[in-house]
This record gives C-alpha cells, sequence and structure tokens, in this order.
C-alpha cells in the first residue's frame, strides 16, 4: 500500500474519528491544524514505526516533518532508502 | 546498587496570591507573550488551569525553604547533617538575591554535612528531579563514601513573571528528598531516565533585562514545537524505563505528576490510560505550578494520605525547561 495512503487510513480509523480519508488532503496540517493531538502523537509514531518498521530518533519528531502526509511521506521514503541501503550492504 | 528514597518534605511559604490576581498585574506582559498566537489559542491559554492561588515569598528567601525542607527530610529519614556526603542543588530560579554559588554550600554548613560534596546545576526546570536523582546515583556508584545524598531545589518566580501562560502559573516553594544506598526504608530506586531536546531551550528562557531576570516564554514554539511532541516523549521515556524492569503501564499503581495545570494533567492521565479522576488531587490550586518541587509535593501528599503501600509501583514523571523529560521508577 502507498504511504501516504496507509497513514491516511490509519489517521481517518484511529486518531480523527468519524472523519472520512477523503477529507485529510497531501497538504492538509494535521498537527499546527489541530487535527492531531500531543495524545494523537503518540499513536501516530507507534504506527508508523510498526507499519513501515523503522525507528524514529527524538529530534527527527518534530512538526516539520509530521505535519502533513507530504511531510511523513518524505520522511518515511527517506528512513526506508537509508534502511534498504543499510541492509543491501550487509 | 541499592538506593532508597528515605524521605522526602517541602515548604511553602505562608503569604500567597489569587491567580487571578497575578494574571491582572502581569497583563501586559501576558497579552504581549500570548500576541502571536491564534485567537482560538490564545483564549485557551488561561483555560483550565486548575490553579486558584499561588504561595509567594515575602520575607523569606527559597534557600528558607529549601532549609526548613531539608531539615524537616533529615529528621524523617532518622540521619544528622553529618550523615549526608553529598548535596546536590537543581534549583531554577533561587531568587534574584541569592548570594550563593549555590545553595548546597551554605545548606551543608548549617545542616553540619561539614565534609559533603555539595553540587549545583541549573538544567531541567520541572524536569530537573529526575536529572538530580540520576545524578546522585551516579556519585554512589562510582564513589563508595557516598551513601547519602541530598537533593533541594528552591524556586521563586523573578518579580512580575509568575505567569508562564500559556503554559502554568508559577508558586514558590522549597523542597528536600534524601537518597540512601543500602538503606532499609523507603522506596527502592528501579530505574530512572531522562532526555533533553536543546533545539528547544528557548521555549522556556532566562533573560536579563534591565538588570532584572524575565521569564520569557516563547508561545508558539510552546504551541507548535513542544505541545505536539510533549507526551509523546514522556510516553517513550515511561515505556523505557518500565521495559528495563520488565514491567508495564498496568503494573503501575501511583503516577505522580507535575502540577502544571489541570488540563496539563488530564493530559498525561490521557496518556497513561486512566480513567477520568484517576489521578489523585493534589494540592496545585492552592500552590500553582512549583517547578521541580512539585513531584515532591505530591509524593509527600500521597505518603501523607496513607495512600502507598509496601511493594506498590510509583512511577514519577515531569518535563520543563531545556527542554527536558524525565521518568523515575520506585518500588515502596
Amino acid at each position: 500500500m502507498e504511504i501516504k495512503t496507509a497513514i491516511r487510513q490509519f489517521i481517518a480509523e484511529n486518531v480523527l474519528l468519524g472523519v472520512h480519508q477523503a477529507r485529510i488532503e497531501d497538504a492538509t496540517p494535521l498537527v499546527t491544524g489541530g487535527l492531531i493531538d500531543s495524545i494523537g502523537m503518540i499513536g501516530l509514531v507507534a504506527f508508523l514505526e510498526a507499519q513501515f518498521k523503522v525507528e524514529f530518533e527524538p529530534r527527527e519528531i518534530n512538526v516539520h516533518n509530521l505535519n502533513t502526509l507530504e511531510q511523513i511521506e518524505e520522511l518515511i521514503s527517506k528512513k526506508l532508502t537509508v534502511r534498504d541501503a543499510g541492509a543491501a550492504g550487509s | 546498587m541499592n538506593v532508597r528514597i528515605a524521605s522526602a518534605a517541602y515548604a511553602v511559604p505562608p503569604d500567597g496570591e489569587t491567580v487571578q490576581a497575578v494574571l491582572e498585574r502581569e497583563r501586559v506582559r501576558v497579552q504581549t507573550t500570548l500576541a502571536p498566537l491564534s485567537p482560538q489559542a490564545r483564549q485557551k491559554a488561561a483555560e483550565g488551569l486548575g490553579l486558584s492561588r499561588v504561595r509567594v515569598c515575602g520575607g523569606k528567601e527559597p534557600y528558607d525553604l529549601v532549609l526548613e525542607a531539608a531539615s524537616t527530610a533529615i529528621a524523617d529519614a532518622g540521619i544528622t547533617g553529618k550523615d549526608i556526603d553529598l548535596i546536590v542543588d537543581y534549583s531554577t530560579f533561587p531568587g534574584e538575591n541569592s548570594q550563593y554559588l549555590s545553595i548546597a554550600h551554605k545548606l551543608s554548613a548549617e545542616l553540619g554535612a561539614e565534609t559533603s560534596l555539595n553540587l549545583s546545576f541549573k538544567a531541567g526546570g520541572c524536569g530537573a528531579l529526575h536529572l538530580a536523582i540520576k545524578t546522585a546515583m551516579g556519585w554512589m556508584s562510582t564513589d563508595e563514601n557516598i551513601k547519602t545524598a541530598l537533593l533541594v531545589t528552591g524556586d521563586t518566580a523573578p518579580a512580575g513573571n509568575r505567569s508562564l501562560l500559556p503554559v502554568t502559573v508559577q508558586g514558590d516553594a522549597g523542597s528536600a528528598v534524601i537518597l540512601r544506598r543500602q538503606g532499609t526504608e523507603g522506596p527502592l530506586l528501579l530505574g530512572v531516565e531522562a532526555m533533553t531536546l536543546g533545539h528547544l531551550h528557548n521555549a522556556i528562557a532566562l533573560i536579563k533585562t534591565n538588570g532584572h531576570l524575565e521569564i520569557k516564554v516563547d508561545a508558539p514554539c510552546i504551541e507548535n514545537e513542544v505541545m505536539p511532541i510533549y507526551y509523546l516523549n514522556l510516553y517513550r521515556l515511561v515505556q523505557k524505563v518500565l521495559a528495563a524492569s520488565s514491567l508495564n503501564l498496568n503494573d503501575v499503581d501511583h503516577f505522580i505528576y507535575s502540577n502544571i495545570s489541570q488540563r496539563d494533567r488530564d493530559g498525561f492521565r490521557r496518556m497513561v490510560g486512566l480513567p477520568e479522576g484517576g489521578l489523585p488531587v493534589t494540592p496545585m490550586a492552592d500552590y500553582g505550578h512549583t517547578f521541580a518541587s512539585d513531584l515532591v509535593i505530591n509524593y509527600v501528599h500521597l505518603r501523607r494520605e496513607g495512600r502507598i503501600r509496601p511493594g506498590q509501583l510509583l512511577l514519577f514523571a515531569s518535563a520543563g525547561i531545556g527542554f527536558t523529560w524525565g521518568v523515575t521508577l520506585a518500588r515502596a
């Protein structure tokens, strides 16, 4: 499943209960727009780490990386690239 | 290493002021701080604080409160000043009139702890208790002569700086905790973890303006940078500490958390999965937020009320200036 689709589905089903996925645009500000609060971030980050088998450093978890689906996808893609490159090299 | 919380005590000044009076007096400062926020965020800033009054140092200095708390903690631990090998002062705002490099030095003399090693640091704000515990445990683990440590903090808001909206309103207090290695009384420390994200150091900063200290709150930074990750980082530290002892959230009997505001305590309660009313009532309405003394105050009250029974698991958690998060786990 495409990264943004998986995240959009998770957010709609678990964080923004009752909000249809279609309302979450790629550039919708999730955090600064008040759609995901501080408690919601716990679930979102746990989902991202489990779904994509990545780990976030504390410094990486910030509003600049996780505010929109586009930003989240970019961060996850980067981490997957690094992870896969490491696996290929080992 | 077997280290126990042998005793804890706090002292607050008798004088008080209503939060409403503080916010009225500091109206310009509050408005200036909140101005960059959205109208909704500005309105929310003073809602759900759960703080009615704050205690304020009148004729007393934070040092006086620390001395009072330390004396009580020493008596409660059944020791004397001479037994203290290490004093760690982790005060954030020890007072503009503080005459000392560190109040630990004067404290060692007045308590009779003449040979104690005296340390002081300014870091962590309300998360500083964990840093102090970790520091003391570090010294204990490397120096067999250090068996008893006294951890103190005494804080008063700089004049005209009680409001830390959109976060809290500060009251004055002093507190003391005694840790003993190979002790037999008090909760056994199982673990302590702390983390700092230095890029958020300006979220709450202490600066000097026209010769006077001022606490500068960067409200947009708090709202947009700190709060989105505030509970997440606390939650991850909680999980880390619990996992290191093969425990989980359901094993915790008492969560001891800061008195920053009622809405913050509600956030923490949701974070750990407790139902509404699941956190104990604290004296926050009468004391305000007393920085790192909050945890000591809340722990002392739990003990006074007889709610802590042998074998129960205590989890202390707080976060503050730095920006710093900390969690300490102990078994009563």
